[in-house]
């Protein structure tokens, strides 16, 4: 098989495991499923009521979205006092928070299938990377 | 970031041991061919002269008292053992070279593959207007590929066959 071949394929089956991790293993799911729960529990903390954060499931992504009402003061904090916003992108894992009722200010995180994708391509990348340094670099036989 | 990457790290992992497999399959098969590809005089197939070292002393000693005596009492370089191959796919010969070593009885890649040092002083020396070429052209070292049909081992080392 031709080198470019064996290449492709190796990121083919990269790319289908992927695939799989994400979908039919579910574990895509899982993990928005956590976040989410990790979400609310912050918003829980605050003692806030009549405010609702999800994330999004079609398709799944790291963007938690808050619907319900608050001010200014609630949403954005003050001063060193984070506010609803501030405690929910510091969950590990939340690539990004908006408020339904406001303008989309900053571009949303990718679908969690494709950054899925991409982690597992770069790992592979990687792989590949090291096992040249390990087998392919060309390596000195003499002083010539 | 982390926390993602913490989540998929098994799968992380895989395609990290994908991409080493792949890599392994690519370049230990490539060293490793070239590494077992490459002849070595030693280990190439015995012409009729022999490539011992007595084999050489033995054939130079013959040169010289043929000189002496003034016969020619080198033998001649082996015969061809089989239908001729196409010299021209050496890299280095062309038409007038391949029909040079042709005068000369050599038709095919296993006898220039079997040639003792000796042999190949003594073709070179008659080889005219191509002397040199024999040693310049590593032809006998393409011809132990060619001559095992090792193409691949061939054109890692000598570059595209017909190219």
């Amino acid at each position: 098989m031709p080198p470019l071949a064996k290449v492709l394929a190796g990121l083919v089956a990269v790319l289908a495991a992927s695939w799989a991790w994400h979908g039919p293993m579910r574990r895509g799911e899982a993990y928005v499923g956590r976040l989410e729960r990790e979400a609310r529990a912050a918003v829980a903390a605050t003692g806030m009521t009549g405010v609702e954060v999800t994330l999004d499931r079609s398709p799944l992504a790291r963007n938690a979205t808050f619907t319900g009402t608050a001010n200014e003061f609630q949403r954005r904090g003050l001063l060193d006092e984070p506010g609803l916003t501030g405690r929910v992108a510091a969950v590990p894992g939340i690539a990004r928070v908006r408020w339904a009722d406001e303008p989309v200010r900053e571009r949303a995180a990718l679908p969690l299938l494709a950054e899925t994708a991409f982690l597992a391509t770069l790992a592979y990348l990687i792989g590949l990377a090291l096992g040249w340094l390990l087998w392919g670099r060309p390596r000195r036989t003499g002083f010539a | 970031m982390t926390d993602f990457v913490q989540n998929n790290y098994l799968l992380v992992a895989i395609a990290l041991i994908v991409g080493l497999a792949i890599a392994f399959s690519l370049f230990r098969g490539r060293r490793s061919l070239a590494k077992d590809a490459r002849p070595r005089r030693d280990l190439r197939r015995d012409g009729p002269e022999g490539n011992a070292l007595h084999d050489e002393y033995s054939a130079a000693t013959r040169d010289v008292a043929g000189e002496i005596l003034g016969i020619d009492a080198h033998p001649n370089i082996p015969g061809p053992s089989g239908p001729p191959d196409d010299l021209r796919m050496l890299k280095g010969v062309g038409p007038k070279l391949a029909a040079q070593l042709n005068e000369n009885g050599v038709t095919r890649f296993d006898q220039l593959a079997r040639l003792s040092a000796n042999e190949v002083a003594l073709l070179d020396s008659r080889m005219g207007a191509f002397q040199g070429r024999i040693a310049r052209d590593r032809l006998v070292e393409q011809a132990c590929y060619l001559e095992r049909g090792d193409k691949d081992g061939f054109e890692a080392r000598f570059g595209k066959l017909g190219g």
